[in-house]
């Protein structure tokens, strides 16, 4: 068979792939657990991270902002809620609202896998050039307080804005 | 060029250029990649243009991992020759190693479109594939690369390895058993069926064949770290940790998964009238098992302190 016609020899790989441009990138899997405890504006941040330094500077904008999306989206649900939305009591009971938090977390989780679907195989690919993952303690601790600390805020402020129109 | 020549045959050669040529393959093939080096300049001294002589070359820098002189070595001979196929293979290798994965990937189909009958190319560009996650891709390769040549017993090794990526644990263990048919001393065929084993739910059988790859290649470091890996999984104290991996590694979302289903559980039970004794046992043996699944590794790191794994 003649190698043009050959499917087997086509390229498959895309025409950017070199990771000696990369810088360190965290575990994507890792990522998730920020992305739990953390909410979408940790996830999206360290995602982007990656992202960034796979070169990918237009995915990382797409997740940064992708994640303050989320984030406004889901501080306005929680936010309604709290204020009697959906027919919730108001000042009801912890289960209840608890759960709203267990949907922020499933979310930004759920969205992070995709994410880090996407970006296994560039990792992959990246870890085997002998390269270790980057160590994500230290950026995973400070993006779930900031990330939770400004959803938080972000809660609140939505809230005002109810409490002001009721 | 790969027909390794022993040491008195290759020193007999009349011709001081056949001589160092034959001598530099003999170095490269038994890891005396120094050697190597030393006869292939030996050579080129007396005919700079001589490609075998480059190929060895190269070969003596990527035996020692020096991949930017090998890089140059066959960009010169490249220059000499842009027809050269082997150069071009060559090429896929170091240029996969230092992680230029598509300057690679064009050099192998490079090399497949001078010489698609040639075995070696469709090997490494299945290497390449692997690297990358492409899988099914790096199987048909070593599938095409095995037909061309069947006498070779890494090729089903390395169907194995993929198979065992892609949880085909069944084609897995077909494949490393003809690899191991093929080639009963290689290493690669051993660590294959190892690997089969370990994604299969084998820890003990995988950590034997561990242990027979490392008797046969003691100096590899990828085989003795998927040894102690399997030996991590015979532990006791690791055992269910093993299992469980092994369980949540199939689940989309992992252990988030799980958490989702248990809360789905706990907040749907008092609709579905379950009494909330059974509730509070779910949630309670819930809370043991993520309390174990951190746990696990520090004490079994402990344990292997106390008691060493052994070969």
């Amino acid at each position: 068979m003649n190698a043009r016609d050959d499917d087997l020899l086509q390229p498959t790989l895309a025409a950017d792939l070199d990771v000696r441009a990369y810088g360190r990138l965290f575990r994507p899997q890792s990522v998730l657990w920020p992305s739990f405890f953390g909410g979408p504006l940790a996830g999206a941040t360290l995602f982007g991270i990656n992202y960034a330094r796979m070169g990918r500077r237009d995915l990382a904008l797409r997740c940064w902002i992708g994640g303050v999306l989320l984030a406004l989206v889901l501080a306005t649900a929680v936010a309604w809620y709290l204020s009697g939305g959906w027919g919730a009591t108001v000042g009801s009971q912890r289960p209840e609202t608890r759960w709203m938090r267990y949907v922020v977390s499933g979310t930004s989780v759920a969205i992070g896998w995709f994410i880090a679907k996407n970006q296994a195989p560039r990792y992959t690919a990246w870890e085997g050039a002998g390269n270790a993952p980057a160590n994500l303690w230290l950026p995973g601790i400070l993006a779930v307080i900031a990330g939770a600390i400004l959803f938080i805020g972000a809660t609140f402020g939505a809230l005002s804005t109810f409490r002001a129109y009721d | 060029m790969d027909i390794q020549t022993s040491e008195a045959q290759a020193s007999g050669a009349r011709d001081p250029l056949e001589r160092a040529a034959r001598l530099a393959n003999h170095f490269n093939g038994v890891g005396r990649h120094d050697e190597a080096e030393r006869e292939a300049i030996r050579g080129l001294s007396l005919a700079p243009d001589d490609l075998v002589l480059h190929v060895e070359l190269a070969r003596s820098f990527m035996g020692r991992k020096r991949w930017e002189d090998a890089d140059t070595v066959l960009q010169r001979l490249l220059a000499l020759a842009p027809d050269f196929s082997p150069a071009f293979n060559l090429m896929c290798i170091v240029r996969t190693e230092q992680g230029s994965y598509a300057e690679a990937e064009k050099a192998v189909l490079e090399a497949l479109r001078l010489d698609p009958q040639w075995a070696s190319p469709y090997e490494v560009y299945g290497d390449l594939m692997t690297r990358t996650s492409h899988l099914d891709k790096a199987k048909k390769l070593y599938e095409r690369a095995r037909a061309l040549n069947p006498e070779d017993a890494e090729l089903p090794s390395k169907i194995a390895l993929v198979e065992t990526q892609l949880n085909r644990i069944g084609p897995a263990h077909a494949a490393a058993a003809a690899g191991l048919a093929l080639g009963p001393a290689e290493a690669l065929a051993h660590a294959s069926r190892g690997n089969a084993h370990l994604a299969g739910g084998r820890p003990f059988r995988a950590r034997a064949d561990f242990r027979e790859a490392l008797r046969i290649d003691p100096a590899n470091t990828s085989l003795e770290e998927a040894w102690l890996a399997a030996d991590t999984a015979c532990r006791v104290v690791y055992l269910p940790m093993y299992y469980w991996t092994l369980l949540i590694e199939r689940l989309p979302g992992q252990q988030f998964l799980v958490w989702g289903i248990f809360l789905a559980f706990t907040f749907g039970a008092r609709s579905l009238g379950i009494p909330p004794e059974f509730v509070g046992g779910v949630a309670i043996a819930y809370i043991a098992l993520c309390v174990y699944t951190w746990v696990a590794n520090p004490i079994v790191k402990v344990w292997k302190r106390i008691v060493p794994p052994k070969l």
